[in-house]
């Protein structure tokens, strides 16, 4: 676990100067119930953002499809920067990976970790690689990361063989089928949104509040805080250098849930000061994710980086610590 | 008040009698049928929460330290094996059913009755389903790493039957033979939940032998069977974890799983890192020992009702008198371990509604496999209850009993015969109200 204290007094302080301000706002609103903090979360946070999921795995398709018919260096740069387009999509969504995500196996099946090296070699190594070939690999060997591992692996976009190339036309088409699933799991009157979540409204609150705190704890302890103990290797998306821009997504998946789910508003009607010292911890973590350098896993071993990421965890724990006094309060 | 007619005395003492009779009938229904506070089931180890990531809720009661080493270890339940070069066959498999104990363990509850949450237990019909399929074993690996062929791969088909389903299934090997549901036998297992099982662990085993009754010796036609096996450490011991109850120990039950689950071989001890037969380990001694702590430091969760409450005190006293609790013992008391992994895990009070025994179940429940001889094919270890109303609150489509059978609570009970049939025949027999009370009652568990 973490012993990273050194910013909290200052985030403290920052908190409660905000929260002053806070509580010297008027209360116009009322309270949303806990129905309305059920269908927003389901109608305003999670549906669209399974659909964004599902159009950028689209996109990636018609990427990787340019690439594999001509593998030029732009498409492959355009591959490139559609994958981490669409991983973002993916990131932003951690925070309500409970349900069919977890349960339904959407999730080792989009994002699973570590990459298979060996088994991929030796799939690529095959003379034709098919369909068949590709559902002989498990989920460390597809999803994300496996494209990931392939589509960065090379300098020049004519360094990618035949295989790679087909590869990543199948891999593609798995992503996007098991985005498509995730978000018909989620959809139309029996499924998890409204049979599960606003069936039930009374529980969504605190599943929100686990979800966010699953979230938080997972990027700060688990992603940064065992890179920081094991190196470079142990950072997912360490192929694209992409994990400094999935901890931000993850972040904002934070706080989409936070806000646009309405439980912000229905946590200021009951503790406002609360409310608002959340709010700046999860913009001030944001703010220090952001300000991460590109590439985060060539420069871990630099001191100032390791001291930015001992900052960001942190800040994430701050906001995490305060999301449980959140649950408390709420009972 | 004086009576001054014999017919008055006739009739207070008839009243005398209602109304002890009716005393003693209102204190039998809701009598606190076991001290203690069945609220906090798993003691200072309770975990009060019942959403989706309750099961994976480390335990209240740690120290400081203690909840560092719980955090440290969790990632290994998690990490998803890959195969490895090293050692021949180093990593994951080749063959195998799942390549993270959460593949099957979802949030840290039961998996669902599909492929890649559940696996198949064999054995040859012949026999009693005592002995290993030929070239399979006992556990049919439905899965293979690149470049290897899993040993078989399976259909699965609920059927309907007057409300309750039951599964078929087709076995299909690699080269398109099928194995014959004639001769061969299939056990479908889900994963059940991990809490609270350093607790079961640190129940003494005299206290576990104190419920045994292997003969019937008392005629109540619940018998209760120990079984003994070799723990880790060489020791025997009395099994306690598994449907089977084959494992004495987590350490023993987590080293089964990476080997029988997962193709991995695991170190026999801390100085070594060689296997029990000298060849290289895929998983360290210290990996182990570090899931093997994760796991005996969940707690279980609190009940959703408190203790004094009416539903608490119906649904225990019906639990009681339809005999339930004759296998589903509700309380034990853990012992005082000077080596225990957590102190907080000595001294507790529990509440797992289990006697950790075999017992027979009928042929309902008989799906032929009888696990090396160590149990019939129709003895199951009585499964623990704390935290079954929260199941589906973790993974909404997860299934009860061994193989998943059971969509609900009350199919479970349905499916209770063998030992069980007097217990399940008093329930159908209540009015639905008292049933409705029960089953309230083992939701909020």
């Amino acid at each position: 676990m973490t012993r990273l204290p050194r910013l909290v007094p200052l985030l403290g302080a920052a908190a409660i100067s905000a929260t002053i301000a806070a509580a010297c706002t008027p209360q116009s609103q009322a309270a949303p119930t806990d129905q309305e903090v059920s269908s927003a979360l389901v109608n305003n946070v999670v549906l669209p953002s399974y659909k964004k999921l599902v159009n950028a795995t689209e996109e990636l398709e018609n990427a990787l499809g340019k690439l594999h018919e001509d593998p030029t260096d732009a498409n492959l740069e355009a591959a490139r920067k559609q994958w981490k387009a669409t991983r973002k999509t993916w990131e932003i969504t951690e925070t309500w990976a409970y349900g069919p995500a977890e349960t339904d196996d959407f999730d080792p099946n989009l994002d699973d970790w570590p990459v298979s090296h060996k088994e991929l070699a030796e799939a690529l190594a095959m003379d034709d690689f098919s369909e068949e070939t590709f559902a002989k690999l498990d989920t460390t060997g597809r999803g994300f990361h496996g494209i990931e591992y392939v589509l960065f692996s090379v300098d020049k976009a004519s360094d990618l063989t035949k295989q790679q190339l087909d590869y990543l036309h199948v891999a593609v088409e798995d992503l996007e089928a098991n985005a498509k699933g995730l978000l018909a799991a989620w959809s139309g009157n029996d499924g998890f949104g409204k049979a599960d979540v606003e069936a039930d409204p009374a529980r969504t609150v605190s599943d929100i509040l686990e979800g966010m705190t699953g979230c938080l704890d997972e990027v700060a302890n688990g992603k940064l805080g065992g890179a920081l103990e094991a190196g470079k290797d142990e950072l997912e998306s360490t192929f694209s250098g992409n994990t400094g821009a999935d901890v931000v997504s993850n972040l904002t998946g934070v706080r989409v849930a936070w806000q646009d789910s309405k439980l912000q508003a229905l946590v200021k009607g009951q503790d406002a000061v609360l409310a608002q010292a959340l709010t700046d911890q999860l913009n001030t973590a944001i703010s220090l994710a952001e300000a991460l350098p590109a590439r985060l896993n060539d420069k871990l071993e630099a001191p100032a980086t390791r001291e930015q990421i001992e900052d960001l965890m942190a800040a994430i724990i701050a906001a995490m610590e305060t999301t449980e006094s959140v649950s408390e309060k709420l009972g | 008040m004086r009576l001054r007619h014999p017919t008055n005395k006739l009739l207070l003492a008839c009243l005398a009698i209602l109304i002890v009779i009716g005393l003693g009938a209102l204190i039998e229904s809701e009598r606190p049928v076991w001290a203690g506070d069945p609220h906090r089931p798993a003691g200072d180890m309770t975990v009060f929460k019942r959403g989706f990531s309750t099961f994976e809720t480390p335990a209240e009661g740690l120290t400081k330290a203690e909840f560092d080493r719980h955090a440290e270890t969790d990632p290994l339940f998690e990490k998803s094996h890959v195969p490895l070069d090293g050692h021949a066959g180093a990593g994951l498999g080749p063959i195998h059913n799942a390549k993270a104990c959460s593949s099957c363990h979802v949030l840290n509850g039961r998996g669902k009755p599909i492929a890649g949450q559940s696996l198949f237990r064999v054995a040859l019909k012949d026999g009693g389903g005592t002995q290993p399929v030929p070239d399979i074993g006992f556990q049919l690996q439905d899965k293979a790493i690149f470049g290897h062929s899993p040993e078989a791969t399976v259909e699965r088909t609920w059927i309907e039957k007057e409300g309750l389903r039951e599964l078929q299934t087709r076995i299909t090997q690699p080269d398109g033979t099928e194995l014959s549901s004639q001769t061969i036998a299939r056990s479908l297992r889900i994963a059940p939940p991990m809490i609270g099982m350093g607790l079961l662990e640190a129940i003494p085993e005299s206290d576990v032998l104190a419920n045994a009754d292997p003969d019937d010796q008392d005629g109540d036609g619940i018998s209760g069977r120990p079984v003994w096996t070799i723990d880790s450490d060489g020791k025997r011991k009395i099994g306690r974890f598994g449907w089977k109850a084959l494992a004495a120990s987590v350490n023993q039950q987590s080293a089964n799983a990476y080997r029988d689950d997962m193709g991995l071989t695991t170190a026999t001890g801390p100085n070594t890192t060689l296997t029990v037969d000298g060849s290289p380990a895929d998983i360290s001694w210290e990996e182990l020992d570090g899931v093997t702590y994760y796991t005996q430091t969940l707690g279980a969760p609190a009940t959703a009702e408190t203790s004094d409450s009416p539903l608490m005190r119906q649904g225990s006293a019906l639990f009681d008198q339809l005999q339930c609790a004759s296998c589903h013992v509700p309380s034990h008391r853990t012992g005082n371990n000077p080596n225990a992994v957590a102190k907080v895990i000595n001294n507790q009070t529990i509440w797992p509604y289990t006697d950790l025994l075999l017992h027979d179940m009928g042929p309902g429940l008989d799906d032929g496999v009888a696990e090396e001889g160590l149990s019939s094919s129709s003895e199951w270890r009585t499964a623990p209850l704390w935290g079954i109303g929260v199941t589906q609150r973790v993974n909404r489509k997860a299934s009860f009993m061994h193989d998943g059978r059971a969509r609900t609570i009350e199919e479970a009970i349905l499916w209770h015969g063998g030992e069980a049939d007097k217990a399940r025949e008093r329930y159908q027999a209540l009015p639905q109200r008292k049933k409705d009370q029960l089953l309230a009652w083992l939701n909020q568990l």
